[in-house]
């Protein structure tokens, strides 16, 4: 079943706070996106301040910022209202 | 005495109440949207956004200038300078608020039936919007007008709660007829006065139950 961008969304920024600190193979992997979807969705949610790059190491991984956390409380409340109206 | 709305003398100023508790509802929803709008960039909930704010502010406006109409028609002036300036802005406060409360129904019709090509939005919003404003008959125009629309609106709905099941869903739905059916009402205020009061009983319901949806979503 095709995701919506609320879900995709919702999916990479769970799979960030699982882990606390993801790196962009894992990502990729668990965000079931192909590698330009991922960069696309990556750029527009660090654009939107809801993950932040991070190094370590010379390693590169994603963390979530607290408006990424809060988003992820207000999911299930913003997912009904989307259903509920059929949007 | 001045007589602007086919109405129960009792009843007016009460109308005025109702239509800022709508206004209040309309924003919260409105707001809401733009909210998941910011998160997700997605124009279908800037739209419903738009269709909201339209809706609350022209309740907003509804509401001021039958406030203003009811506070002119209580004042010790002659009954000729009340007739004609309540007449005007009487007539100008329910142009504003058919021209949002079309636009707004309108983006709702977009959104319900996917439509995507610009120029058949644009063509219908132009017939709808001349048809209303240019009739002689403004009034029984737009609420045929509106039923039409809000018709297409509410089977939207229904199959979104047929498909889904959920009482959110359902309550929308019902929400939405009972918003057709008041317009359906106000058709025919001028047969009897408790008809207003009638269109205005099921327009709190639709909007009380659209309340509900709201508290039942932000309490999840």
């Amino acid at each position: 079943m095709k995701r919506d961008k609320l879900t995709i969304i919702y999916d990479v920024l769970i799979a960030i706070q699982r882990k606390e600190k993801i790196k962009p193979t894992h990502l990729l992997y668990k965000s079931n996106l192909s590698y330009q979807r991922m960069k696309e969705y990556l750029d527009d949610l660090m654009q939107k301040q809801l993950i932040l790059e991070e190094s370590e190491k010379g390693q590169k991984f994603f963390a979530l910022t607290d408006k990424g956390h809060k988003f992820l409380q207000e999911y299930a409340k913003m997912r009904e209202f989307t259903e509920s109206f059929g949007l | 005495m001045v007589v602007i709305a086919n109405s129960p003398q009792w009843f007016l100023g009460v109308d005025s109440a109702l239509e800022i508790l709508f206004f209040f509802i309309a924003l919260g929803i409105a707001l809401f949207s733009m909210k998941i709008y910011r998160y997700t960039s997605r124009k279908r909930f800037l739209f419903f956004h738009l269709a909201f704010l339209f809706m609350a502010v022209s309740f907003l406006v509804r509401s001021v200038t039958n406030l203003f109409i009811y506070y002119q028609i209580k004042k010790d002036i002659s009954v000729a300078t009340k007739l004609a300036a309540v007449s005007n802005i009487y007539d100008m406060g329910f142009l504003i608020h058919i021209l949002l409360m079309l636009t707004a129904y309108m983006i709702l019709i977009a959104l319900s039936l996917e439509l995507r090509d610009i120029r058949v939005i644009t063509l219908l919003f132009l017939m709808v919007i001349l048809a209303a404003v240019i009739a002689t008959n403004t009034y029984t125009v737009y609420y045929v007008i509106s039923v039409i629309l809000l018709a297409y609106i509410v089977n939207h709905f229904r199959e979104n709660a047929k498909k889904l099941g959920t009482k959110t869903s359902k309550a929308v739905f019902a929400a939405f007829s009972l918003l057709l059916l008041s317009q359906g009402v106000f058709l025919f205020v001028h047969m009897h006065p408790y008809m207003y009061l009638l269109g205005h009983l099921f327009q709190a319901m639709a909007y009380g139950m659209l309340f509900i949806v709201f508290i039942l979503v932000r309490r999840l």
